[in-house]
């Protein structure tokens, strides 16, 4: 017997999505042929989305290293984590190339996973990737409808779409179903920022 | 007696512009760091103001041997005009909004400046601190929070504090190290970690003819050195890493 066998999600069902996951992310980085999207060029406050998506794709990439790296996982659980782990790195690029030099460095924090529980690891891990995908999701669903710049918009749309899948990923992965009922909730700033802020201390190497 | 008074005050606006003289060895400094650097070494002439201020001066020939700006665009901007070495960073920093103890504004964090009527205090444009805050307040979605309060805008960071400490403004956006130094009449309210932006100090030894070169660069080792990271780091200051 498979050590993925005695979860009881949909098997096939999660690497069906986790591919369709792994394709989608791809679109963020590479223009569609039929029309070049809008470059962003955010207005004003537009760019507190995209700064705390930055920082939040940098916190979900060191997540995904924690999960690929999790001998919870199956060898197939975990080529679909680290796909999406390179669907965050894409997203993290994309934001960074319109932060320029403003964008997060991983210097920049120190990132504190929360402690996955020992006896039971992989459902630990599942809720905080899943939590924090929420939470990106809900913010980038916040910032669609509130950021005045239409390539902002755009870009922020496009991530959602992608990271709605990679919920969905993770969702499957931990035995619930899928985002069926629609998209997560829209999540403000003002209530994401606590959240963000328990996965960031301070940088601060030895004197 | 009018002729001494005379000279007496253009001697003292002299010596106001230009704080230090010639033959002595001189730091330029933020004003954030006006407490450490004294407690480093207090052999060096200190002139502590905003770094874009200093920055000036020394573009218009003041007797700096060394320059230590609140963020890297002064200190490099003087080394791109072949006006100091290439500067090294010493400290990092980061903002927390300031409030006098008593707390006559009531806030509880910065969201609380969105219901507006508060008297604030922050940094010009030009200042460090004051483009720090400005870039805060964009990737907080709070920009809109310096047209609805009544806001004071100071030229160094130092004004600000004071401006707090005193009661004259309900809040203002300093440094952590500043809020330290502020004692117990005035409490720090941390701000969201994902919107501080890096706030990096710079320092680099000046040239210039009759620039006290040994004695700059002495005094940048003795900063980067393991006693002046201990130093910097007692007065609340965040390092970089080594080397």
């Amino acid at each position: 017997m498979h050590e993925g066998d005695e979860h009881t999600f949909d098997r096939g069902r999660f690497l069906r999505l986790g591919a369709a996951t792994v394709a989608g992310a791809g679109l963020i980085g590479v223009p569609a042929a039929r029309a070049a999207p809008p470059t962003p060029a955010p207005v004003g406050d537009d760019v507190a989305y995209v700064q705390f998506a930055a920082t939040a794709e940098l916190v979900s990439v060191s997540l995904g290293a924690a999960l690929t790296a999790s001998r919870a996982f199956t060898a197939a659980e975990r080529r679909t984590l680290t796909a999406l782990r390179d669907g965050d790195k894409q997203h993290l690029a994309r934001l960074a190339a319109v932060l320029g030099p403003d964008a997060p460095q991983y210097g920049d924090f120190h990132i504190r996973l929360p402690k996955a529980s020992a006896l039971n690891l992989r459902a630990s891990l599942l809720r905080q990737a899943t939590g924090l995908a929420e939470l990106v999701a809900g913010v980038y669903c916040s910032g669609v409808g509130d950021v005045a710049d239409a390539g902002t918009r755009t870009l922020l749309g496009r991530l959602l779409w992608s990271e709605a899948q990679h919920l969905s990923a993770l969702r499957l992965l931990a035995g619930k179903p899928a985002i069926a009922s629609g998209l997560p909730g829209p999540v403000s700033l003002d209530d994401a920022t606590p959240r963000l802020d328990t996965f960031l201390g301070d940088a601060e190497p030895p004197a | 007696m009018n002729r001494t008074l005379a000279i007496t005050a253009v001697t003292t606006a002299i010596a106001a512009a230009a704080p230090a003289s010639a033959s002595a060895f001189n730091v330029y400094a933020a004003s954030s760091l006006s407490n450490a650097f004294p407690a480093l070494t207090g052999s060096p002439k200190y002139n502590f103001g905003g770094s874009n201020t200093l920055q000036t001066q020394i573009e218009k020939g003041a007797p700096a041997d060394v320059f230590a700006s609140a963020s890297p665009t002064e200190a490099q901007a003087l080394y791109a005009e072949g006006r100091c070495t290439r500067p090294v960073t010493l400290a990092t920093n980061t903002l927390v909004l300031l409030v006098p103890s008593s707390n006559p504004g009531r806030l509880s964090s910065v969201y609380t400046l969105r219901s507006g009527g508060k008297r604030l205090s922050i940094g010009n444009a030009g200042v460090p601190i004051g483009v720090y805050t400005r870039k805060l307040l964009a990737r907080l979605h709070l920009s809109s929070i310096l047209k609805s309060n009544t806001v004071s805008q100071e030229s160094n960071v130092s004004q600000v504090t004071s401006k707090v400490a005193l009661g004259s403004a309900d809040a203002g956006f300093v440094y952590k190290t500043d809020a330290l130094a502020g004692g117990d009449r005035v409490r720090a309210l941390t701000l969201p970690r994902y919107a501080q932006p890096p706030v990096r100090y710079q320092m680099c030894a000046v040239i210039r003819d009759g620039a006290n070169t040994t004695a700059a660069q002495s005094f940048i080792n003795r900063v980067v050195s393991k006693t002046g990271r201990a130093t910097l780091r007692r007065f609340g200051f965040g390092l970089p890493p080594k080397g």
